[in-house]
């Protein structure tokens, strides 16, 4: 069923083509994906040449792939895990194999340079699904927690049962993105609400800012990290790197001086429209009582409609914090249509033991996985 | 009992995809390209329907339960057995 495609790797002169596919995804405005591509995957200090497969048909790009470069950690050993990610084809060239052959060539390429698996943690609902028939694994759920003030519970439930309806939810994500390119602009702040209740509520002891402090942030993951876990590096030039997206917008909240005691990063879309959905993409402190303190008071500013943070492999009294505080399980239910986020693996060797650095993946509490280990944050 | 194995075979042929006409019960249906990602979920939400509940992907080994026609038929009469 080749029909004339042909997938070939990723050259620069591509990278105008990866941009304009990429209009059904990242972003409908070709400049702003220009620089995401980027940041992602040339200034990313885990990365060697850009790694993004592409289903040309002629010298049309139909279709591609791309494996974002990450390194992990287990005690002092580092090794790269990278991830899938990117994955699209154009309408008009669906059902016609491409995704299993862009998939193929892609992990053929990340098995020959020694890694023993490639992760996902950013798949659709379709991608998983694929996935899963092509011998990946769900590893376990990311247990996405949610809180949103009572008044928007019912539009939230209302969007969700939107969402879940197939082709009402791709005509959905079509108008979403025409409307965020259409309002996007000089005067568009997606944390605008946010930092206007912020600032009004006066608390001299959280610093808040856009932009990270490495030092700092690098030196706080030092003294608290556990080094019996599979965990993302987190280094000053991870930290230099890691929140410069241009797709994402972040807000870093920073307990303790002169030395950091803690911080909290929120993420979310920079051109979204309308009261947005905030993720809490990082949060680090070295005592509970930090912690709280900074969930509390991005929780009691509000400024968002929904506030989300990964459950999965936070320590018991993280989560009992964020139960207390209004925090339930945003994806009680999975289905086909709407399955749970999931870490999600292939192994590319064979027999595979499912270990890195000597500990076992399969084991949740072996990890420590934030959001912002996700290429989509 | 409800026969399964044809009017799975009748659903896939109703997505016109390409090579319907040689799915034989033993065929690889995702490994082989004869469905691709769309016609593939469409395929899972048929399954989950004659299950007649919501099903969770990540509870079971989907690559080998639903490879085939063969065994996508014992997978929903296997469930059809225990939900009875």
């Amino acid at each position: 069923m080749s029909l004339g495609y042909e997938i070939v790797r990723f050259t620069p002169e591509m990278t105008e083509r990866v941009a304009a596919l990429q209009t059904h995804l990242w972003s409908p405005n070709i400049s702003r994906n220009l620089a995401y591509f980027k940041w992602k995957y040339e200034q990313n200090p885990y990365a060697g040449p850009p790694q993004i497969y592409l289903a040309m048909l002629g010298e049309e790009a139909v279709g591609m792939r791309g494996v974002f470069a990450a390194r992990w950690q287990v005690g002092d050993q580092e090794f790269d895990l990278p991830s899938t990610c990117d994955f699209v084809i154009l309408p008009e060239h669906r059902d016609r194999g491409l995704a299993k052959r862009i998939m193929d060539v892609a992990l053929a390429d990340v098995a020959a340079a020694g890694c023993p698996f490639v992760l996902n943690l950013s798949g659709s609902p379709l991608t998983q699904l694929i996935s899963l028939g092509m011998g990946w694994r769900s590893l376990w759920p990311l247990d996405l927690l949610g809180r949103c003030p009572p008044e928007r519970q019912l539009t939230t439930r209302l969007k969700s049962a939107v969402k879940s309806l197939r082709p009402v939810a791709d005509a959905y994500r079509w108008m979403r993105r025409r409307m965020r390119d259409a309002w996007s602009g000089p005067g568009e702040r997606p944390f605008a609400r946010f930092d206007d209740l912020a600032a009004a509520a006066r608390d001299d002891d959280i610093r808040i800012t856009s932009s990270p402090e490495p030092d700092g942030m690098a030196r706080l993951v030092a003294q608290g990290v556990r080094h019996d876990r599979i965990r993302h590096v987190r280094d000053r030039a991870y930290f230099t790197w890691r929140f410069l997206n241009p797709l994402v917008e972040y807000r870093f909240l920073y307990l303790g001086r002169p030395e950091l005691e803690g911080y909290l990063v929120l993420a979310t879309p920079r051109h979204s429209t309308g009261v947005p959905v905030l993720k809490v993409a990082d949060l680090w402190s070295l005592r509970p009582e930090t912690e709280a303190r900074l969930l509390d008071a991005v929780i009691g500013w509000g400024g968002f409609d929904v506030l989300y943070v990964w459950g999965a492999t936070l320590a018991e009294r993280t989560r009992a914090l964020l139960v207390a505080r209004g925090f339930r399980e945003a994806e009680p239910t999975a289905s086909i249509a709407a399955p749970r986020r999931a870490l999600m693996a292939k192994a590319l060797a064979d027999p595979c033991d499912w270990r890195v650095g000597g500990i076992s993946m399969l084991d949740m509490t072996h990890w420590d996985l934030r959001m912002i280990d996700s290429d989509g944050v | 009992m409800k026969n399964y194995r044809n009017e799975l075979i009748a659903f896939i042929r109703g997505l016109e995809v390409p090579d319907a006409g040689v799915i034989d019960d033993d065929t690889p249906l995702l490994e082989s390209g004869v469905l691709d990602s769309l016609a593939f979920f469409q395929l899972a939400l048929w399954i989950e329907r004659q299950i007649g509940g919501k099903l969770d992907p990540a509870t079971f080994d989907l690559q080998q339960e639903w490879r085939t026609v063969r065994s996508i038929v014992a997978f929903i009469e296997r469930w059809q057995t225990v939900t009875r």
